[in-house]
């Protein structure tokens, strides 16, 4: 495997204090919600202007690898995803730390992403040979059985009550749609904000839904987020063997990180959502998760990091960005005269072998300071929780105001948060919401592209699009066969 | 018998919500309007019926297959928890959603840090009834925070 | 009143006048200087503006910070309307896409007028190109004349966008049949083309740049009053007897204020700026981001402005075409 040859050259001194630094300031923006890896390489452009390649790719990949592990710290802690992504982590990563086992969760979920970008970016580095036909193989009809699979978890979602279910996930959808409509590119759905023509901003709606939300549940308690229970501090062993036996699902998460990342315009967020729901839909216990399942911790921090070698394989093989970090890298590499495409996979393919060594190096590093930096924070769940609701909303609204200077932004966390309570109240699913709202714009976008590209047949005639639509049907198919099952043979 | 209740009112509004959706889809192109409008049209059905179930406990009855509360349930999702709420439940509820509103009426008339710190302490002193001292330094200690790490360090001005 | 005693109190006036006024171009700049930016950053328009920033600080009469701020949306309107509703006093102006918001402007009501703007400074312009596969089964322009198939494919972003709007004159004009298969995203519109799902597509040269110097896609057509040197065999529209083409579609980078700025701020602006493009210090890191300034003064660019603005009028038909509502 190519990346190890250069695994020399990242392990020096110079590098490797600059990759501790930029782990740590990765980290760090990782925690706040509301930013991501794009904005840490956003910040660190400057500083690269005069390194050599070698440093500044080290910098720049260390911080967008160690952001996602700051973000699933916060999510479990107090509910607050620190990016779309690591959103999915609260479902059950909030609620281990309610029982007071908010270590168990973090080691699971900082040992997870480690061996899951580690596997992503393997798996990358294989697939280097074949990344440009891979990528040139999936087309609009492709993306929209994905979308449809990815509709097929709410159903596995919304097992408690699939009528409500269906109308959170409809709401959702039709959220999805405000904004730009993907035909024409004109507004729809404003009604004459200007605000709204971009759409509703997901990081606000999962601010709201999840961090003030729960802060509300939270400003009614008087007991910490732990209640009385004992909690447990520092790293949890028990959190590497939960890993260590659940491989099987660990492997498959990554993959369908792997898989999801590749495809440019599909987005990181779907990854860990159809991760989650697979793992309901195959565990023989699917009513545990939601309640403190460390295997849906497991599912989601697999997916969430490897499906950043998914990413990487686009933008290295076009120059095409597989997300809007991905497009702040190519700036960054470019302005030291590499350019991604063909030429990276070629001649220059010695520099691709060592960004994926930084890359796997800088995962390691991020699980080390993650490990120590998110242990000591577990005091979090010890406070009483009416003292940590405002502060939590606080930070809520603060993101969402500084994540793009828009008031709008900070009004639509603020009306989710509301719809958050009435939704929890009366038993509607913010899941079904949330995957929904990520899920519309692409269905609905991938929908027409088929129709224009390839027409009515493309849906049917094309190999993977089977493929994705069969997996989907099972999917939905499997638990209704299972219970018939369990009953003949009862 | 209608029974008006918040649960009714929330139901009413999610269907209200697939109505102007709709209508405005009259405005556009064909093409453009064609998924929202199917989508938009399941969902005035299903909110529909739940607000008649809502409204009304006799459709509630009838149709109890649309309605259960199974444990299976990931997570609680789904799940109603259907206790009567005391007047005061519903006092501080509406309370606190009047402090979120004020908290980011000051945002947009003074800026960030400042609304955090008014609205911070407001709400420790007389909403949680906390101590002068714990008042001033959390909200104080909110602000420099954001201060830190948003102003200085991520150089966002307008915060300020 | 006394004549002597008026005469002196006019004259008095008038001297405080006259000092006030020497007054106020000497207090600008006071404080931090806002620097609107309509797009997220790592894109072409917050690279220019970050580079620039720190050189229009430096070249000031005095210390104030230049700040970039970014404000994505809607493609870059919602900054425009922003600074169009700002405060005249010369502490928020912002960089333009004047292409991308004339076409909005004639797509959509839109809160900001690129007419009242108080233009300042162009700091760059990207000629408009059209590109194919590169080893794919078009070798020129002039073969979409063939009409090989009923109606060719053209990967968009945004019916309403500059690059299309150029796309559908240039078709127009040609008698070429087509139909738009819409993205979200260059990288996406551009994948479309590499796959083979779309015949041609139209964008601005920095923009696509990478993928032209990798190889996988080809310039048919180069929006210029002359051949790019670097391309000698791709024809400018007016090889092909469109020469109105030649240069009113392509994007400019301009720095604006709100409308109504008093000529003494803008005037300490435009030398600022004048300063920081000539500054060598910014022709190294432009020259590092491989971009090249094109700088022209104010007034240049307001006449250029305005003959856009006219020219884009010309094409409404086009986009209400575009647009429109029933199609076949």
């Amino acid at each position: 495997m190519g990346f190890l040859s250069q695994l020399g050259a990242v392990l020096q001194w110079d590098l490797m204090l600059i990759m501790v630094g930029s782990v740590m300031f990765g980290l760090v923006v990782g925690v706040l919600p509301g930013l991501g890896g794009t904005i840490a390489m956003v910040l660190l452009i400057p500083l690269t202007f005069g390194m050599s390649p070698e440093a500044s790719i080290v910098l720049l990949l260390a911080a967008y690898g160690a952001s996602n592990f700051g973000g699933s710290i916060t999510s479990i802690l107090i509910n607050t995803p620190g990016d779309a992504v690591n959103a999915a982590t609260t479902f059950d990563g909030y609620p281990l730390a309610k029982q007071g086992k908010a270590g168990m969760a973090i080691t699971a979920a900082m040992v997870c992403s480690a061996l899951g970008g580690l596997v992503g970016l393997v798996v990358l580095d294989l697939m280097i040979p074949v990344a440009r036909k891979l990528i040139l193989a999936f087309s609009y009809p492709d993306f929209f059985m994905l979308a449809v699979f990815g509709l097929t978890v709410i159903a596995a979602v919304t097992r408690g009550n699939t009528f409500r279910g269906l109308i959170s996930a409809l709401f959702g959808v039709l959220l999805a749609f405000v904004g730009t409509d993907p035909i024409v590119g004109g507004e729809r759905f404003t009604f004459g904000v200007e605000y709204l023509w971009d759409g509703i901003d997901l990081i606000a709606v999962i601010i709201g839904l999840f961090a003030i939300g729960e802060a509300y549940t939270l400003s009614r308690q008087h007991q910490s987020i732990a209640s009385d229970i004992k909690v447990e501090s520092g790293i949890s062993w028990e959190g590497v063997t939960a890993v260590a036996k659940n491989y099987w699902l660990f492997l498959r998460s990554c993959f369908i990180g792997i898989w999801v990342g590749m495809i440019p315009g599909v987005g990181g967020v779907v990854a860990s959502f159809m991760a989650y729901g697979t793992a309901v839909q195959m565990s023989k216990t699917p009513e545990k998760f939601g309640k403190g399942a460390i295997e849906g911790v497991i599912a989601v921090e697999s997916a969430n990091d490897a499906k950043e070698g998914g990413n990487l394989l686009p933008t290295l093989a076009f120059g095409i960005p597989g997300n809007s970090a991905m497009a702040v890298l190519i700036g960054g590499l470019m302005m030291h005269g590499l350019s991604p495409g063909p030429e990276m996979l070629t001649k220059n393919i010695d520099t691709t072998e060592f960004l994926i060594a930084a890359a796997i190096v800088g995962k390691f590093v991020a699980m080390a300071l993650g490990l120590m930096f998110g242990t000591r924070l577990i005091f979090l769940t010890r406070i009483r929780g009416s003292l940590m609701a405002p502060g939590i909303i606080a930070f809520g609204l603060v993101a969402a105001y500084g994540a793009g200077g828009k008031i709008g932004d900070v009004i639509v966390a603020a009306a989710f948060g509301l719809i958050s309570v009435f939704m929890q109240k009366y038993g509607y699913s913010r899941i079904a919401l949330i995957i929904a709202l990520v899920l519309g714009g692409l269905l609905e976008a991938s929908y027409h592209q088929s129709m224009t590209a390839f027409g009515v047949s493309g849906f049917f005639t094309r190999p993977i699009a089977l493929v994705l639509l069969s997996i989907a049907v099972l999917s939905l198919a499997w638990p209704l066969i299972r219970r018939k099952k369990t009953r003949a043979s009862a | 018998m209608i029974r008006i209740t918040e649960r009714g009112v929330f139901s009413s509004l999610i269907f209200l919500f697939a109505y102007v959706i709709l209508f405005r889809t009259l405005g556009l192109r064909a093409d453009v309007a064609l998924v929202p409008k199917m989508a938009g049209i399941i969902l005035l059905a299903f909110s529909g019926v739940q607000v008649l179930m809502d409204l009304f406990p006799a459709v509630r009855k009838r149709l109890t297959f649309l309605n259960r509360n199974s444990d299976g349930s990931i997570g609680g999702e789904g799940v109603v928890q259907e206790q009567d709420e005391a007047g005061d439940t519903l006092f501080a509820r509406y309370r606190f959603f009047g402090w979120v509103a004020a908290y980011i009426a000051l945002i947009y008339l003074t800026s960030m840090i400042w609304a955090t710190i008014i609205a911070l302490f407001v709400y420790l002193k007389w909403i949680n009834k906390e101590s002068w001292l714990m008042s001033v330094l959390y909200s104080l200690g909110m602000a420099l925070f954001i201060y830190l790490v948003f102003v200085l360090g991520f150089k966002l001005h307008y915060l300020l | 009143m006394d004549p002597c005693l008026s005469r002196v109190l006019r004259a008095g006036a008038a001297l405080l006048l006259s000092l006030h006024a020497l007054a106020a171009p000497a207090a600008y700049p006071e404080k931090n200087i806002e620097l609107v930016v309509g797009y997220k950053p790592g894109g072409g328009y917050s690279d220019w503006a970050q580079a620039i920033a720190p050189f229009i600080e430096k070249h000031l009469p005095r210390k104030a910070n230049v700040l970039v701020r970014h404000m994505d949306g809607a493609g870059s309107a919602v900054a425009a309307s922003y600074v169009q509703r700002a405060r005249p006093d010369g502490y928020v102006i912002g960089i333009y896409n004047v292409a991308g918001l004339a076409a909005t402007q004639l797509a959509r009501e839109v809160p900001y007028d690129l007419k009242r703007v108080t233009w300042l400074a162009r700091l760059s312009f990207d000629d408009s190109v059209a590109l194919v596969l590169a080893k794919g089964p078009y070798k020129s322009i002039e073969d979409f004349k063939k009409r090989t198939k009923p109606e060719y494919i053209v990967s968009t972003r945004g019916l309403a966008a500059t690059n299309t709007i150029t796309g559908a004159v240039t078709f127009a004009k040609m008698g070429v049949k087509w139909k738009p298969l819409n993205h979200a995203g260059t990288g996406e519109s551009v994948l479309a083309v590499l796959r083979g799902d779309a015949d041609i597509t139209w964008g601005s040269y920095e923009s696509v740049q990478q993928y032209v110097e990798s190889g996988d896609l080809k310039l048919v057509l180069y929006y210029d009053s002359k051949r790019d040197p670097k391309f000698p065999d791709v024809p400018i529209p007016g090889d092909l007897g469109m020469p109105e083409l030649n240069e009113s579609m392509n994007s400019h980078r301009l720095i604006g204020a709100p409308p109504g700025l008093p000529a003494d701020v803008r005037e300490v602006l435009e030398q600022a700026i004048k300063k920081a493009v000539d500054d060598p210090g910014f022709a190294d890191v432009t020259k590092k981001m491989k971009k090249t300034p094109a700088y022209l003064n104010a007034r240049e660019t307001t006449v250029l402005v305005d003959g856009l603005l006219k020219s884009y009028q010309s094409y409404a038909g086009v986009v209400k075409d575009l647009l429109a509502r029933d199609k076949k």
